[in-house]
């Protein structure tokens, strides 16, 4: 069954990330929101190769002067709409 | 005028500001508007647009230098115009917030 | 470049470093930084601001607050040389960690090593951080 995650924490060292990164698994998907869209050159290099999807609330990054390239951008009715997707919605702060 | 101010007399809803406005707020504050009054509150309100606040004496001081030069670009100039507290009377008519440190 | 030691030539100055290490939009604190900064900067005290860590995320070009509704930052800060506000650094590994450059900052800043940080500490007489 695959899982939805969120994460919302800027530095790679959190914890929250350190344990988010533990819970992934195939076929997953990770939302990074708030200060988590900072993460994102880190996440596509630490999920490269694995079977993750990996999102970013787009309106998080411009409001923080972020465009990272080949990012995959959601907006705040997609963002719901994965959520409904999702058997379960998991929340690492 | 329906515009609404605080006790101090800053506008409370700022888009409701025109040039009518501060026409009405200068005159409650003795002071006739002229060019050289509008060339100083148009700067004031680019400052708030490029900063997000509103400009105390010093910043005021060296913006208007920067913009408008040594000549108006100092204290006595300001007090000219907007005589005690040229930085909040210059917020007050250009309809922008009280400024966060006057005393 | 601006000296690591604040000028206390005149007698009676007490010279004040805030650090910020909070990153711009998660709740409130970067916020109370800038506008400490801002308020401390009226006295006319030597004034130094040392952006680390997270902190150096409030530097960074283009933000678009209003797509948060959210104080924009980088206008605030943006306003600094006009207060007078000359003396930032930038811990240089946090710069780098984030692969960011200086380029990327919205202020001329002067970029330090963990050796200049604590040069730069050590002649202030007060130490705020947020």
């Amino acid at each position: 069954m695959s899982q939805l995650h969120t994460l919302n924490k800027a530095c790679f060292e959190h914890s929250a990330v350190q344990d988010c990164l533990k819970a992934l698994a195939d076929g997953d998907a990770l939302i990074l929101l708030e200060d988590g869209v900072y993460l994102t050159d880190k996440f596509d290099s630490a999920l490269k190769g694995r079977n993750i999807t990996l999102h970013v609330v787009q309106y998080d990054a411009a409001a923080r002067g972020l465009h990272p390239q080949n990012a995959a951008f959601i907006d705040a009715r997609q963002f719901v709409t994965l959520c409904c997707e999702y058997n379960k919605t998991l929340s690492w702060y | 005028m329906a515009a609404d101010f605080d006790k101090e007399g800053f506008l409370l809803d700022l888009s409701a500001w025109n040039r009518d406005i501060a026409e009405q707020i200068a005159r409650s504050e003795q002071i006739e508007l002229n060019a050289a009054h509008w060339e100083i509150i148009e700067l004031a309100r680019r400052f708030y647009t490029q900063h997000e606040h509103s400009p105390e004496m010093r910043p005021l001081v060296k913006y208007v230098k920067q913009e408008l030069g040594d000549d108006k670009g100092n204290s006595l100039y300001l007090l000219s115009l907007f005589p005690d507290s040229p930085a909040k009377r210059v917020s007050k008519i250009a309809g922008l917030p009280r400024p966060a440190n006057c005393l | 470049m601006s000296p690591l030691v604040p000028d206390n030539s005149m007698n009676n100055t007490k010279s004040t470093l805030f650090i910020l290490r909070s990153t711009p939009y998660q709740g409130h604190r970067a916020l109370e930084g800038i506008e400490a900064v801002l308020a401390a900067s009226v006295f006319e005290q030597p004034l130094g601001v040392l952006f680390i860590g997270d902190g150096v995320w409030q530097l960074k070009k283009q933000q678009q607050a209003e797509q948060i509704e959210r104080r924009n930052l980088a206008a605030l800060l943006s306003s600094f040389p006009l207060y007078d506000i000359e003396s930032v650094y930038v811990d240089e590994s946090s710069l780098e960690g984030k692969h960011l450059h200086s380029n990327d900052l919205l202020l001329p800043v002067s970029t330090l090593s963990a050796a200049g940080m604590a040069e730069l500490v050590a002649n202030h007489d007060t130490v705020l951080t947020f």
